[in-house]
């Protein structure tokens, strides 16, 4: 007991040490290049956030980010699953299986479609 | 287990069979000609396989299917069958659609595939997530076949109409859904009505409320009076053979659910059945109005399907829930598919294309040119109108004797005359067919070989439906 506190003691004071410490190095160290475009506010694909909606912009975030939704599912379902295993046996593992192949047959799909691809 | 497998065998086929046709078109071997034969062959397929179903397990005519989540009764497969049919013959009508407008890749037969997949989960979902779920599965494939044609912009125009609106409805049934789950704490059709049985309904505030909202969305999806506007452009702006698929494929399975959702109990009934009253009536005077005005075919099919939807809402009004076979629903409901799909097949050969004839008067003297086509659409108007001795008359017979067997005699007048009011519209374009001197040869429609097929065989439908009996 008493050395979990000393030990979880020294970790917060190494936590509040070393943090401020490499983030005000950082600031001393690290080449500082300042511009127009570095300041800008950053959305992905869009290229102005000041202004007019009605712009065109690049849809390759959009589709990571969903099939990033869509794998993200598929983790987050089997967490349960892995929980009760034991209890689900055969049948369990097999709907898991299903499942995979279904999300399988998807991702094949959008690498034969070139989605992933960065143009 | 195998059992439950078995009954869901159709299910199965049409899902894999999209699946597949999906990854056939990710390696892109195929032709768009060979992916209608396929597509074809796993509804044919599917369609067979339910037969059996319906045919051989007649004695267990009702079966939950995953612990409840689903339930198969002889209603679900009639309408599964429909629907497979639904499939089937827009996958041909397609095939000689897409020689003429070549926007078709591989994947709008997967997605009919996919869409008939939601649609047969839609007619034996008997809870309300699995409701959500398969009306979403359905929908989204729909959405992206409405708006397949991309460079069209009155295809982007009615998907984005139809995109939102459908959304706003499926916020509905999930706000609808979240509410009688709260009132009566279950999901479950069987287990609302046991809830609703003990305590009353308009007792249950939240129950009301929820079950208020999801009427709202099945009137959506139906194109019922209140939110039928959406239907007009919609269904002008899809590509014909979809339209037809979603005139008739996509109603049969919201009726469907609708009906097993209305059925839970005599008294949620009840309570519903004086409102359904006055939404059939003006659902089918509104849509008769709009009808009337139209000059493009396809708008004025979609608003003679508004008109429809009126005559199925008298039906499910005259239901009653103690012995509840549906049979009447479901007989309209081939009747009028099996109208609709065919004059969509015709229209997917005879516009030409990019759809280059879409009013009255481009079929002006069809009749001289193209007999054999003029006579089905001729046929197919003559059974949406309801003349005997075609499948539509019999359906309308069935709809009005079990209208006025109910006792809604009010509601029988009314689906007569609005009856006689929609031969304005369906005689005009006979008329123009028949009666008029030929403008142009109709050259461009001469070589194609499915979708003619496909009207023959509806025609053949047409009169075989109307010679099969039913216990009303």
């Amino acid at each position: 007991m008493a050395t979990e506190l000393v030990l979880s003691a020294i970790a917060l004071i190494g936590i509040a040490v070393i943090v401020p410490l490499i983030m005000s190095l950082a600031k001393f160290l690290g080449p500082s290049a300042g511009g127009e475009i570095k300041n800008d506010p950053y959305e992905s694909g869009i290229k102005r956030m000041i202004g007019f909606a009605d712009q065109k912009f690049s849809v390759k975030f959009y589709l990571l980010a969903i099939l990033f939704l869509l794998f993200d599912i598929e983790a987050v379902f089997m967490y349960p699953w892995a929980v009760s295993i034991r209890e689900l046996g055969w049948f369990g593992f097999t709907e898991m299986v299903v499942f995979m192949v279904l999300l399988l047959t998807g991702l094949i799909y959008i690498l034969k479609k070139g989605v992933l691809n960065w143009r | 287990m195998t059992n439950d497998f078995m009954l869901l065998m159709p299910l199965i086929i049409t899902g894999v069979g999209a699946i597949a046709l999906m990854l056939i078109a990710a390696y892109d071997k195929v032709t768009i000609e060979q992916a209608s034969m396929a597509s074809m062959g796993v509804f044919g397929l599917a369609f067979l396989v339910q037969l059996s179903n319906t045919i051989g397990t007649a004695v267990v005519p009702y079966d939950t299917v995953f612990n409840g989540m689903l339930v198969i009764s002889n209603f679900t497969k009639v309408a599964g069958l429909i629907i497979l049919a639904c499939g089937f013959f827009t996958s041909m009508s397609a095939h000689s659609y897409f020689k003429q407008n070549n926007f078709c890749t591989t994947e709008f037969y997967s997605l009919v595939a996919f869409s008939a997949c939601g649609m047969l989960l839609l007619t034996m979902s008997q809870e309300l997530i699995s409701v959500f779920i398969s009306l979403e599965i359905m929908s989204l494939a729909i959405y992206i076949l409405v708006g397949y044609d991309r460079q069209n912009k009155r295809a982007a125009e009615a998907v984005m109409k139809y995109l939102m609106l459908g959304a706003f409805a499926g916020a509905f049934l999930t706000m609808g859904t979240a509410l009688v789950y709260g009132g009566v704490g279950s999901t479950k059709f069987a287990l609302i009505g046991q809830a609703v049985a003990a305590n009353g309904f308009f007792t249950n505030p939240a129950l009301v409320c929820g079950a208020f909202f999801i009427l709202v969305a099945f009137l959506f999806k139906v194109a019922a009076f209140p939110f039928h506007a959406w239907v007009i452009d919609v269904y002008d702006g899809a590509a014909a053979p979809v339209t037809g698929y979603m005139a008739t494929g996509l109603k049969t399975a919201v009726f469907a659910v609708f009906a097993n959702f209305l059925v839970v109990d005599e008294t949620m009934r009840a309570g519903w059945v004086n409102y359904l009253f006055y939404l059939s009536i003006l659902t089918m005077f509104v849509g008769n109005l709009i009808a009337i005005g139209q000059t493009s075919l396809k708008r004025m099919l979609a608003a003679s399907g508004i008109v429809h939807t009126g005559y199925l809402l008298i039906a499910l009004v005259a239901v009653s829930s103690e012995h509840f076979s549906g049979s009447v629903i479901l007989y309209y409901l081939g009747a009028y598919s099996v109208g609709t799909l065919g004059i969509f097949a015709a229209l997917s050969y005879l516009g030409g294309a990019n759809e280059k004839r879409q009013t009255f008067d481009d079929f002006k003297g069809l009749a001289r040119v193209r007999p054999y086509s003029a006579a089905a659409i001729a046929i197919f108007l003559l059974s949406m109108a309801g003349i005997p001795p075609t499948a539509g008359f019999m359906g309308k017979l069935y709809i009005i004797t079990s209208a006025i067997s109910a006792g809604q005699v009010a509601l029988a007048v009314f689906g007569i005359i609005s009856s006689i009011l929609s031969m304005w519209y369906y005689l005009r374009l006979i008329i123009n067919m028949y009666f008029h001197e030929a403008v142009e040869g109709f050259e461009d429609t001469a070589d194609f070989k499915f979708a003619p097929a496909c009207t023959f065989i509806l025609v053949v439908c047409v009169f075989a439906i109307s010679l099969y009996p039913i216990a009303v």
